[in-house]
C-alpha cells in the first residue's frame, strides 16, 4: 500500500471525532420528520386529486354523492388531521375510456372510444402507469363477430368495453371511468393550462388548428383539437395515444406541482364544473383510498410503437409483448417490464 | 436485520454520521445531509426495509444526495448559507504529523464530489470496487479510474506542499 493510501486511512480515522452527537441529530431528524409528514399529507391530497381527476375527473361525482348524504368528505376537508390515511394493500387498476361523445350529435349515445387506457398504480404507489390499447385493435364481440376496440363502446357501452379488455388482458379492474373532452377541458382551464412538449407537429383537420413541434402551452380551447387530431400522424392513433399520455402526465404534474387543488374552495368550483363530462363505475371508495396514499405522481406511459395491421384493416393488440405485459400488470411487476421494454415507453 | 425505522436509526445513525463527515468534511453539512436523508428514509421506509440490504440502500441514498447537484434541495440550502466552517485541526501528539495529515483532509475538500466519495468508500468504509460501483451506480472501471485520478491529484498536491 502506498503512502498516500495509508495517510488517507489515518486521516479518515482521526476525523471520526468530528461526527456530531447522535442523540442531538436524532432529535432534529424527528422534528424534521413531523414537518415532512405534514407536507406529505398536503401533497398526498393534491396527488390523490390529480389521479382522480386524471381518471376522468371522478372526484365531482364522489363529492356530489357525499354532499347528498354519503360519507363526509374527510380526506379533503382537513389538511391538518394527523394522517388517518387508510393504506389499502395491493395494486389498483382502473380502466379509462375517452369517448368521442359530442353533444351536437343527433344521438348522444352513439359514441366510440377514442382512448382506451389501463391505469395501473402499483402496490408501493411509486408510479402511475398508463397503458394504451390501440383504438383500432381487433377484438371479438360476444356474438363471435370481429370488431374494433373503439366500436365496443357503441355496441355495448362502457360495460362491454370493460368486459372485453378484461377478457383480453386478464386484468380485473377496480373501477372504470368514462370521460369525454368536456371534463378535461374544464380541468385544464382550472389549472390555467398545461405545458407539454410535442415530438412532432400536430394538425387538427376538424378545426384547422396547428400545433408546432416542440414545447407549448395548451389552454382549455386547445384540448379538443390536440387530443382528437389523428390523421396527420405517421402512426395515426398510436401517436395520438402518446400525445394523450403526454398531456395527462403534464396535467398530473401541474396538479401536484402548484398545489391548486389543495385549496378546497377552488376544488369545489372545479368539481361543479367538470361533473358533466364523466361517468364512473366500480369501487369508488377503493379508488379514492388508493389514490390518497400516492406520494409521487410520476407517470409512465406505455404504448405500441408501430402498426401491426391485420388484413381486415384492424390492428393486432400488442401481438408480441401482450402476454408478458398483461402478466406484469396482474403480477404488479411493471417496473421490471418497463425497464426491459424501453421501446414501448413514452419519452 | 432491523425491522422498524426506530431500530434502524438506533443502530445505524452513528455510523451514518461518521460516513457523512468523511464525505462532506464538515459536521454541520454532514448533519444536514444525514437529516434530510433520514427523513426520506422514513418517507420510503417500506422500500428501504424491503431491499436486500437496508444499510446499503441508505448509504446509497445518502451518497447520491451528496453527489447529485441536480436534486440538491439540501445542497442549495447549504450553498446559500454562509461560508463553510474552516477545516478544524484535531489535536494530536506529534504536531508535524498532524499538520501533514490535516493537509490531506484539506485537499480532500478540493476533489470533485464523486472522487471524494470513491475515496471514502474505499479507504474509510473499506468496500471492494464492485460494491463501490453499486453504491455510485457506475461501472467498476469508472470506480478504479476515479480512485487513481484522485490519488494522483493528492500525491501531486502533497509533493507541491512539501
Amino acid at each position: 500500500m502506498s503512502d498516500i493510501e495509508e495517510e488517507l486511512r489515518a486521516t479518515f480515522a482521526r476525523h471520526e471525532s468530528l461526527a456530531p452527537e447522535v442523540a442531538q441529530v436524532r432529535a432534529r431528524i424527528d422534528l424534521a420528520w413531523v414537518r415532512a409528514k405534514r407536507r406529505r399529507l398536503a401533497r398526498r391530497i393534491a396527488g390523490a386529486t390529480a389521479v382522480v381527476l386524471m381518471t376522468g375527473a371522478a372526484m365531482p361525482v364522489v363529492l356530489e354523492q357525499w354532499r347528498h348524504g354519503g360519507p363526509p368528505p374527510v380526506p379533503l376537508a382537513d389538511a391538518q388531521a394527523p394522517a388517518p390515511t387508510p393504506t389499502p394493500a395491493g395494486p389498483i387498476d382502473v380502466l379509462l375510456l375517452g369517448s368521442d361523445n359530442r353533444l351536437r350529435w343527433e344521438n348522444p349515445a352513439e359514441q366510440h372510444a377514442d382512448t382506451v387506457m389501463m391505469i395501473h398504480v402499483p402496490a408501493d404507489r411509486s408510479r402511475t402507469y398508463l397503458i394504451s390499447l390501440p383504438r383500432d385493435g381487433e377484438v371479438k364481440l360476444p356474438g363471435g363477430q370481429q370488431a374494433k376496440l373503439t366500436e365496443t363502446l357503441y355496441h355495448g357501452g362502457p360495460e362491454l368495453t370493460e368486459q372485453i379488455v378484461s377478457e383480453l388482458t386478464g386484468v380485473d379492474f377496480d373501477a372504470r371511468v368514462t370521460v369525454d373532452l368536456r371534463a378535461l377541458r374544464v380541468v385544464t382551464a382550472a389549472v390555467g393550462g398545461v405545458d407539454m412538449c410535442l415530438p412532432q407537429p400536430v394538425r387538427s383537420l376538424s378545426t384547422g388548428k396547428k400545433f408546432p413541434k416542440g414545447c407549448l402551452h395548451v389552454g382549455a380551447d386547445d384540448v379538443s383539437p390536440l387530443l382528437q387530431a389523428r390523421y396527420d400522424y405517421k402512426h395515426g392513433s398510436y401517436d395520438r395515444d402518446r400525445t394523450t399520455q403526454r398531456f395527462l402526465r403534464s396535467l398530473a404534474g401541474k396538479l401536484t406541482g402548484n398545489g391548486t387543488l389543495s385549496d378546497p374552495a377552488r376544488l369545489q368550483a372545479l368539481v361543479r364544473a367538470a361533473k358533466d363530462g364523466i361517468d364512473l363505475d366500480g369501487d369508488i371508495a377503493a379508488l379514492l383510498a388508493g389514490a390518497a396514499s400516492l406520494g409521487s405522481a410520476e407517470v409512465v406511459g406505455v404504448s405500441e410503437p408501430s402498426f401491426n395491421s391485420t388484413a381486415a384493416g384492424r390492428e393486432r393488440i400488442y401481438p408480441k409483448v401482450g402476454p408478458a405485459l398483461y402478466a406484469a400488470i396482474r403480477g404488479d411487476a411493471l417496473e421490471a417490464w418497463v425497464l426491459g421494454n424501453p421501446r414501448f415507453v413514452m419519452k | 436485520m432491523p425491522v422498524t425505522y426506530e431500530e434502524f436509526a438506533d443502530s445505524r445513525l452513528g455510523a451514518l454520521l461518521r460516513y457523512a463527515v468523511m464525505l462532506t468534511g464538515d459536521l454541520h453539512t454532514a448533519q444536514d445531509l444525514v437529516q434530510d436523508t433520514m427523513v426520506r428514509v422514513q418517507l420510503n421506509w417500506r422500500r428501504v426495509a424491503g431491499s436486500d440490504s437496508p444499510d446499503g440502500y441508505v448509504r446509497k441514498m445518502l451518497t447520491n444526495q451528496f453527489i447529485d447537484l441536480r436534486r440538491g434541495s439540501w445542497l442549495r440550502r447549504v450553498l446559500l448559507r454562509a461560508e463553510p466552517d474552516p477545516v478544524r485541526a484535531v489535536p494530536f501528539d506529534h504536531a508535524d504529523e498532524t499538520a501533514e495529515r490535516d493537509r490531506v483532509w484539506g485537499m480532500l475538500a478540493k476533489l470533485p464530489r464523486q472522487q471524494r466519495a470513491v475515496l471514502v468508500l474505499r479507504y474509510y468504509e473499506d468496500l471492494p470496487d464492485a460494491d463501490i460501483a453499486e453504491v455510485l451506480g457506475c461501472a467498476v472501471g469508472t470506480v478504479r479510474s476515479s480512485i487513481s485520478r484522485a490519488l494522483a491529484t493528492l500525491r501531486a498536491d502533497l509533493v507541491e506542499a512539501r
